[in-house]
């Protein structure tokens, strides 16, 4: 496509911005994604996307609270990656401590987390500039409404995420296929554990203005799991992934700019729910998992 | 490397215990040397601790105690390198996306150390251990389509490229086809025969004998340990096979 025909179709320099950002988030999000499904995390991840949404409103509050203004960017990140860290940690923590399992110990903290983030969202509207078309767009997400300044911001986060992943891949790849293996190697298991949870939070606050907290997740293991039909190795599958989901980011915003009340997020995550469904039918690989159950 | 370290035992256990939690001790005051270039059968009946007795040596249970493990005279940190371990094959998840040789290549992955990729020489020395195993064919295969056989063989191989002085092994010979047990036989006893110590807990008490020269009887607590043709005793098996599996040491501490 060329520079008369973007103009043409209403595609300003700041869109292009936003899809760009969108295709870094989205890149980060598949390649992240690959190492939460292969370590197990899913649950916990998903657990960890939500309960961003508390740490945005206590952030917007504290924020008010001490008058630079609820809504500024920074403050928002840092509360979101503070209260995501802290479910990361919570949920494994619920799981030793009480015999409710894993299963149970996910669902409690998701209900915890994202209720009282509902509750504080609640009080955050009562607040005058809360309430103007302010936080609850971060519920599902907007490309549109999101500033080519909060776009440079979030791509950057997301490019140095993807840098230390790619630093550290080897032995993150490692962590993922046999814990014990790492451990008897001398590798530091709980560092790579924390640093792979840091690397997963950092993906969820990059892309929650994008993709909206609710759905975040969805766009960190979507990708990632239609790329685990894919034969190769772990940075093959990784790379598929990583083009997944830059794929189906990008693909998310151009329909939700066409369709004016469509939030981005569904768009993005139902895009990725596509890209699963192509990978199941046209790979060898998911037709052999599909046919067997 | 000080002389005394290097004479000493390959590894040694002194009143050694390991469990899963304070109140699940399932090794109790375990004590044994084992000399270098020796291949020892871990034996005993199930649920007896024998892959917790393996674990806890490496660290990889909850609860141990570091103190009484010796590796070559030092401690596990500090002899990392010389040691290597086989997990269960059941333990793996072998629909991780990687080839034979990309596990195998794991191995390697401390030598290479930090930042460093898989180089060329890393995949030769990975190839030659798949070659020492019968794999060479299946270097590049997904290991989710191997048989259980050669994902045993690769196991096997990923320990061979640490090129360790002691081996700790967890079942090796458990369910595998005739061609991958006398592929491992042969390697054990290759590697044996070149000062490496073994230690491989045996499920099946009748083919010890043919693989292992020495055995260590194992309930809990070491019953027995010795040359397997004189350790394994029909007086001893049974005593290693009816002992309490209670493995609370006050319990466990009768009979």
């Amino acid at each position: 496509m060329n520079a008369p025909s973007l103009a043409a179709t209403g595609l300003g320099a700041n869109t292009v911005l936003v899809l760009l950002g969108c295709g870094i988030f989205g890149a980060l999000a598949g390649a992240v994604g690959t190492f939460v499904i292969a370590r197990r995390r899913s649950l916990i991840a998903d657990v960890a996307g939500h309960a961003a949404l508390p740490g945005v409103c206590l952030a917007f509050l504290a924020g008010e609270a001490l008058h630079i203004g609820g809504r500024t960017p920074w403050l928002l990140l840092i509360g979101a990656a503070c209260t995501a860290l802290l479910a990361a940690w919570f949920v494994p923590w619920l799981t030793r401590r009480f015999a409710i399992g894993a299963d149970g110990a996910t669902a409690v903290s998701l209900a915890l987390f994202f209720g009282l983030g509902a509750v504080l969202l609640s009080l955050v509207q009562s607040h005058e500039s809360g309430s103007q078309g302010g936080l609850r767009r971060l519920l599902f997400g907007s490309a549109a409404a999101t500033s080519s300044a909060d776009v440079k911001t979030l791509a950057a986060l997301a490019f140095v995420t993807l840098v230390a992943l790619a630093l550290l891949f080897k032995e993150l790849s490692l962590l993922a296929f046999d814990e014990q293996h790492a451990r008897t190697l001398g590798f530091p298991v709980r560092s790579l554990d924390l640093l792979l949870t840091l690397l997963l939070v950092a993906t969820v606050v990059a892309g929650m203005q994008l993709a909206g907290i609710v759905l975040v997740v969805a766009m960190v293991i979507t990708p990632a799991a239609a790329a685990r039909f894919f034969r190769g190795s772990i940075a093959r599958v990784t790379a598929i992934a990583a083009c997944l989901g830059a794929a189906s980011a990008v693909c998310g915003v151009l329909v939700s700019l066409e369709f004016e009340h469509l939030p981005t997020g569904p768009a993005m995550t139902l895009s990725a729910a596509g890209l699963f469904l192509v990978a199941l039918l046209a790979t060898t690989r998911g037709r052999a998992e599909a046919v067997q159950s | 490397m000080t002389a005394g370290a290097s004479a000493a035992a390959p590894l040694e256990l002194r009143g050694f215990s390991a469990g899963y939690s304070q109140s699940e001790i399932k090794v109790v005051d375990a004590s044994f040397t084992l000399a270098r270039g020796t291949l020892t059968a871990l034996v005993g009946p199930n649920g007896a601790g024998k892959s917790t007795l393996l674990k806890g040596i490496l660290g990889l249970t909850p609860v141990f105690d570091a103190g009484a493990v010796r590796f070559f005279g030092q401690s596990l940190d500090a002899a990392r390198e010389r040691v290597a371990y086989l997990p269960q094959r059941s333990e793996i998840d072998w629909n991780f996306p990687a080839s034979a040789l990309d596990v195998v290549a794991m191995g390697l992955y401390r030598r290479l150390g930090l930042f460093r990729r898989v180089n060329r020489a890393a995949r030769d020395e990975a190839r030659a251990a798949l070659a020492l195993v019968g794999l060479e064919a299946q270097a590049a295969q997904p290991i989710g389509e191997l048989s259980g056989g050669q994902r045993q063989r690769v196991l096997l191989a990923r320990a061979l490229v640490q090129r360790a002085d002691l081996l700790l092994l967890d079942e090796p010979f458990a369910n595998v086809d005739e061609l991958t047990e006398r592929t491992i036989a042969r390697v054990l006893e290759d590697l044996r025969a070149n000062g490496t110590t073994i230690l491989a807990v045996h499920h099946d008490i009748g083919t010890v004998r043919a693989n292992f020269a020495s055995a260590i009887l194992f309930n809990v607590r070491v019953i027995a340990h010795g040359p397997a043709e004189s350790t394994l005793t029909d007086a001893a098996i049974v005593r290693a096979y009816t002992a309490s599996n209670a493995a609370n040491p006050a319990a466990g501490g009768a009979a």
